[in-house]
């Protein structure tokens, strides 16, 4: 009676999947392997722009009192109240605003800037993928 | 140049010829290839698994790739004692349930009530020869594949699972999650309804 079963189960032919099956599965997990990838780059850099943002906000206040302290911010303001004699010595006015100038601060606060755009520009590609990829997805059952 | 190619060579003989569960151990040692040559193994025995499961072979090539995405997260949890040949049977049997659980499809047949008991089916077991005629019909693999998917999916998946992939009726249970016994059972019931298609067939 097994060997009859046999004998009829072997006569059962097995259908053939597409020729390219085997390299969408191989595509697949190399796609889900780079989604991993991203999630993982994702909440890092989320992270790191929270740091990065805290840290551009302590660096902008840091900017407006060293502004104050060097006196530039009240150098700045005689363009409006003392226009006529800011125009007359207007060299010695630039040299003045420059020499007060918070580079130190400045600089600190603009790297800082840039840091936080340049880890939310990374987010948003990163997120972009992430979401078209999920629509993909979806649209397959899954 | 040479002398990676023959690397290259030798390293895939090797491979291709390891057990299942020796490519396990050597995916997690690094070696992505050893994963591409159990997906080359199992892929066309897991489509034709899920096409049968879920009766639709449109969407089983979907469900096949799921699969396999499943057992590359899962595969450094496979416990290696283990078969990996019924660990993968298993997640594509989950797989095709949750499939069929987004479609809303019920995949138990109308016929069986709860209790698993089929009123329509005797418990007498037929253990008199097929007719030969079955044997000698052109269209013989249509027509057992048109008689198997008439019956209730958790039979039919049984007796697949027993005669096409060969596996043991313990091995099926660990895949099917459920008892021995209930596996036997559906085995049994499966093949009396089976044989009552076949024979009460006119030739």
């Amino acid at each position: 009676m097994e060997n009859e079963y046999k004998k009829l189960f072997n006569s059962l032919v097995d259908k053939n999947p597409s020729d390219k099956l085997f390299e969408k599965i191989i595509l697949r997990i190399g796609k889900e392997e780079k989604m991993q990838k991203v999630k993982r780059r994702i909440a890092v850099f989320s992270l790191f722009l929270v740091i990065s943002f805290f840290g551009f906000i302590y660096s902008f206040v840091m900017v407006q009192n060293a502004l104050i302290s060097s006196g530039f911010a009240q150098f700045f303001s005689l363009i409006f109240s003392d226009y006529n004699i800011i125009t007359a010595y207007w060299q010695n006015f630039v040299f003045t605003l420059l020499e007060s100038l918070p580079v130190f601060a400045l600089v600190v606060s603009l790297s800082m800037f840039s840091i936080v755009l340049g880890l939310f520009a990374f987010l948003v590609k990163d997120i972009k993928f992430i979401s078209s990829n999920n629509l993909i997805d979806k649209k397959h059952g899954f | 140049m040479h002398q990676i190619f023959a690397y290259e060579r030798i390293n895939n003989y090797i491979m291709d010829n390891e057990s299942d569960e020796k490519l396990v151990e050597y995916f997690r040692s690094g070696e992505k290839k050893a994963l591409e040559v159990l997906v080359f193994r199992y892929f066309k025995v897991i489509y034709n698994f899920c096409s049968r499961y879920v009766g639709d072979v449109n969407v089983a090539e979907d469900i096949t790739q799921e699969t396999f995405v499943k057992v590359w997260k899962n595969l450094n949890r496979f416990d290696t004692h283990k078969k990996f040949k019924t660990w993968i049977f298993q997640i594509a049997k989950n797989t095709c349930i949750d499939y069929l659980r987004k479609k809303k499809s019920i995949p138990f047949s109308n016929f069986e009530d709860e209790d698993g008991t089929n009123n329509f089916v005797d418990n007498f077991v037929d253990n008199s020869p097929l007719p030969d005629e079955i044997f000698i019909r052109k269209d013989l693999s249509d027509f057992l594949e048109k008689n198997i998917n008439e019956l209730p999916v958790n039979y039919k998946m049984v007796i697949l699972m027993y005669h096409k992939n060969e596996f043991n009726f313990r091995e099926i249970s660990e895949i099917m999650d459920e008892s021995v016994d209930t596996i036997k059972s559906r085995y049994r019931r499966g093949m009396i309804s089976l044989r009552k298609k076949l024979n009460g067939y006119k030739y």
